[in-house]
């Protein structure tokens, strides 16, 4: 058996899995054609969308016992029970924020973070203790309003495969005053926010869009406040300083859209910043080769109402302010519904990404990369 | 120590499933993100060993119900997430396949009939399954597990994890598998570079 085209087919799988380049890694061109026929004629076949979301439902809710998962037979307390056949529910996909900074409590520190900011910053020798939740009862009038429409120019832009688009619902804890180190992922960010007065100082210049729509130029080192209705436009990569200037938590919307293959996205983290907002991240997104048309919407929906499935050219990312009582079905194709929750409304947040095609009136921002 | 105050890290993926795991120790609802992400995986590796989606479904429910139930014995260290998690998937299907022989081996194509065949549009899908399942046949059945885990995305670490092979055996079952599969297609033996394999 000749060895070294079975280590070469062994690498070439491994990478092409991995999304690498696998041009030199395999001297047999048939193997590796035999290769990718194995997988395309593979590609089909998904699990039914009822069906994901009707086992889910019944997992969160069915009793586990804790116990063996080797494979043995399974008792009648751990077999789903598929209740409710239709009209299922998944929650919304807030998850991964907490789950990192669970980690951060439970092995204070973790590698996840290591590669993101190289820099030995002694302030987080232990890791921040996790906040309490900030959150609760919105006191944020619930109008459904388009609150942030803007073009986003091609340079500032990040290109190739690895894209990460993440929306997040953050609070920021009254009097809480935090601050974001250089990183890695260049790319646009905004910070929309919703409730409170928040203060932000960046290491670089950026621009605010009020909430009239007028927009500032903020220089780089200069305070500048924000109060609901404000957004400030700037970029992942640059540090800033954030303080809630009120007693109240201030509530934000995040938006980041950042380049780096092996990045994940759990909102930012700083001192104060947390609580029970929702989460959505996306690596699969479609290329932008011109300008892009950002628009952030709030929507107030009665239980079954929602949105169609969204152009397939774009990006449409959905949070909402509290994951323990607002809760959406979210389709594989971006549409999504509400959940009723004991009947109650439910408010969400949509940032849409479109090309920037007809869209001659909206302001241009955006800041290019240092 | 890294500043943690991220918002994107390039955490390896299993560094990123530990952490997610970490959490639906203490929630199970925290679990979503790797439920959204490998559903359909293990379904599609259950459909491809069982052969209808009906049998399919009901082995991933097991899967799941069971990963969820042993999240407090999974060691990170040990394997990753993804590895452990096809582990219990293959368990589950050697009880499923054991439960119904003799009647229903994947040896052929005349067994892999879908019970629900479904509208026009899942004709492609059945077709397309049926030639995988042609291939698949074509091998003999270890080889053809290291296959399975293969079009599931599982790297040759994670297949040698998860049916408690070695990794060089598994290097072996994929090359000897791919040879055939390759005349199988009709593709040329390699015939560059040296004399003929």
């Amino acid at each position: 058996m000749p060895d070294h085209l079975m280590d070469e087919l062994d690498r070439f799988w491994d990478a092409q899995l991995a999304g690498n380049p696998t041009d030199a890694l395999l001297s047999d061109a048939g193997l590796g054609e035999a290769v990718r026929r194995f997988h395309t004629a593979e590609d089909v076949d998904r699990a039914g969308a009822s069906f994901v979301n009707r086992l889910w439902d019944e997992l969160v809710h069915a009793q586990v016992a804790p116990g063996d998962a080797s494979g043995g037979e399974l008792n009648d307390a751990m077999t789903p029970r598929f209740m409710r056949p239709v009209d299922t529910m998944l929650r919304h996909r807030w998850l991964a924020a907490i789950a990192a900074a669970l980690l951060i409590v439970i092995v204070g520190g973790i590698a996840s973070y290591y590669v993101f900011d190289r820099h030995e910053d002694k302030r987080y020798t232990t890791g921040p203790a996790i906040n309490a939740p900030a959150t609760p009862s919105p006191t944020v009038q619930l109008t459904p309003a388009t609150l942030f429409d803007v073009v986003l120019p091609a340079e500032i832009l990040p290109t190739g495969d690895g894209r990460l688009s993440g929306l997040v619902y953050i609070y920021v804890e009254g009097g809480a005053t935090g601050t974001w180190l250089n990183s890695c992922c260049p790319g646009p960010m905004i910070e929309h926010v919703v409730a409170g007065e928040i203060a932000f100082t960046t290491k670089a210049a950026t621009q605010v869009v009020r909430a009239n729509g007028s927009i500032e130029n903020i220089a780089a080192d200069t305070e500048v406040a924000l109060q609901p209705g404000d957004t400030l436009v700037t970029r992942n990569e640059f540090e800033f300083r954030a303080s809630n200037i009120g007693t109240q938590p201030v509530q934000m919307v995040e938006w980041v859209y950042v380049s780096d293959p092996m990045a994940y996205f759990a909102g930012h983290q700083l001192e104060g910043w947390g609580g029970l907002g929702g989460l959505d991240a996306t690596q699969t997104l479609p290329t932008f080769p011109s300008s892009i048309r950002v628009t952030l919407n709030r929507l107030v929906l009665e239980p079954g109402d929602g949105k169609p499935p969204f152009q397939t050219d774009g990006i449409r990312q959905v949070v909402v302010p509290n994951v323990e009582t607002e809760i959406l079905t979210i389709f594989g194709d971006r549409s999504f519904s509400a959940v009723d929750s004991q009947g109650q409304l439910t408010t969400a947040y949509t940032l849409e990404v479109s090309p920037a095609n007809s869209t001659r009136d909206l302001p241009i921002v955006g800041l290019p990369a240092t | 120590m890294a500043n943690p105050n991220s918002v994107v890290t390039r955490a390896a993926l299993s560094d990123a499933d530990a952490e997610l795991v970490a959490a639906a120790l203490l929630d199970r609802a925290a679990f979503a993100p790797l439920y959204q992400q490998y559903v359909d995986p293990v379904f599609r590796y259950c459909l491809r060993r069982l052969g209808s989606r009906e049998s399919a479904e009901d082995a991933t429910s097991q899967v799941f119900t069971k990963v969820l139930a042993g999240l407090p014995g999974y060691r990170a260290e040990r394997s990753s997430f993804r590895s452990w998690l096809f582990a219990v998937s293959h368990n589950v299907l050697v009880d499923f396949e054991r439960a119904r022989r003799p009647q229903q081996e994947l040896d052929g194509a005349d067994l892999i009939a879908d019970p629900d065949p479904g509208p026009e549009d899942a004709a492609l899908a059945t077709e397309s399954r049926r030639e995988v399942q042609l291939l698949l046949a074509s091998v003999p059945p270890d080889q053809r597990r290291v296959l399975e885990l293969r079009l599931a995305g599982l790297t040759t670490a994670e297949i040698a994890q998860a049916l408690g092979m070695t990794p060089n055996a598994v290097r072996v079952s994929q090359f000897r598998a791919m040879t055939r599969l390759r005349l199988v297609m009709g593709l040329a033996p390699h015939r560059t570079g040296g004399p003929d394999a």
